[in-house]
């Protein structure tokens, strides 16, 4: 039994995976602007610079294909199922989601900062999931921000969990989007008003079955995506 | 002889780029990445024909349609639909709001494009001179 195999501490709620419309247009985006690089490579007359950069564009919006058809692929496998939760370690986990998404955010002219809580908190998690979520969340800020601007991935502790806050300065959600974020009979929907944010909605399915929460926060300035998972309570008592 | 102007409304900024660079040839293309930016822009300087996106944040594409046909010098600016939006409105109401044809984003061919937006601005030039 994967209770046993894994050796986890508790176990999450059962994952819905997301509909195969909502993982068809997840992978579409990235796929249509890929097709479309490799038709202006060849129909357009560029500058070498400018061909170089849209290469190297090709090559990111690839690697978002494959990290989402990972996340894609781990979410159907555990359909229906419990998962496997253990402390993870929040710290090494959002260092290496800064590092993977930084070159991606620079690619589009942004400036993306990790700023580390003051301790190592270890919450109750799906490593992997967890992972996919924030790459998930900082890739959509990327995409929804003006270039110039400033993403921050931050983990905040709030009583007896921790909030990992994506904030970044785009033009915030629109309001079908949060509604249809706020209402669990959608979650399994495409989301309408936001191209992209559809990750949401996958990122928003995992994050529940880890007991945690997704919320938005939307104001003029931009908006505050956050996923809030209990702290290990079993770290706590060893230490 | 200036480059006929068109404008392209798009919150995709890569998407964009793409468009922008196979375009400026024979096209000087404004692009603006949502809807309030695009009327700000058209109140300074219209376009002969515009590449709509639907879905963006901050008013989306019918909101934008929809504030072009509230005044009579814009409603008559050809609209080119160019999005991945699954539940199109039906072609009788596109026209009426200008849209004078529909891609599909995912399988946008530059050749068809550029057919299409010579098309229009053609017929613009037509009813200006009108």
């Amino acid at each position: 039994m994967q209770r046993q195999q894994t050796n986890f501490i508790d176990g999450g709620r059962a994952l819905e995976a997301p509909s195969l419309v909502a993982a068809a247009h997840e992978l579409k985006e990235p796929l249509a602007l890929i097709r479309l690089y490799a038709q202006m490579l060849s129909d357009t007359a560029l500058e070498d610079s400018e061909r170089r950069r849209f290469e190297r564009r090709i090559g990111l919006a690839a690697e978002q294909l494959l990290e989402l058809t990972s996340g894609l692929v781990e979410g159907y496998r555990w359909q229906q199922q419990v998962l496997p939760l253990e402390p993870v370690n929040t710290h090494v986990v959002c260092e290496e989601v800064a590092h993977e998404v930084f070159e991606y955010a620079r690619a589009h002219g942004q400036q993306l900062a990790y700023r580390p809580a003051s301790s190592r908190y270890v919450v109750v998690a799906h490593r992997s999931f967890l992972k996919n979520v924030l790459n998930n969340l900082l890739c959509n800020a990327v995409k929804h921000t003006p270039a110039g601007s400033d993403i921050v991935l931050q983990p905040v502790k709030r009583q007896g969990a921790l909030q990992i806050q994506v904030c970044d300065t785009g033009p915030g959600f629109s309001k079908n989007t949060m509604k249809a974020l706020q209402r669990a009979e959608n979650l399994r929907q495409p989301l309408p008003g936001r191209s992209g944010g559809l990750g949401l909605l996958v990122a928003q399915e995992l994050v529940r079955a880890m007991y945690g929460e997704l919320r938005v926060v939307a104001s003029r300035s931009g908006g505050t995506v956050s996923v809030t998972l209990p702290l290990s309570q079993q770290i706590s008592l060893l230490a | 002889m200036s480059q006929p102007s068109i404008m392209l409304i798009d919150d995709d900024r890569w998407y964009a780029d793409a468009v922008v660079a196979n375009l400026r040839e024979d096209y000087t293309v404004t692009w603006c990445s949502g809807a309030q930016m695009a009327i700000e822009a058209i109140d300074q300087s219209p376009p002969q024909a515009i590449v709509l996106d639907m879905l963006m944040p901050g008013g989306n594409g019918s909101v934008f349609l929809q504030e072009l046909q509230s005044y009579t010098d814009t409603a008559m600016i050809p609209v080119i639909l160019c999005s991945s939006i699954d539940f199109m409105p039906q072609a009788a109401t596109l026209q009426a709001y200008g849209v004078r044809h529909v891609f599909d984003k995912a399988k946008l061919d530059f050749s068809e494009l550029r057919a299409t937006l010579a098309t229009c601005v053609a017929s613009e030039k037509v009813s200006h001179a009108l």
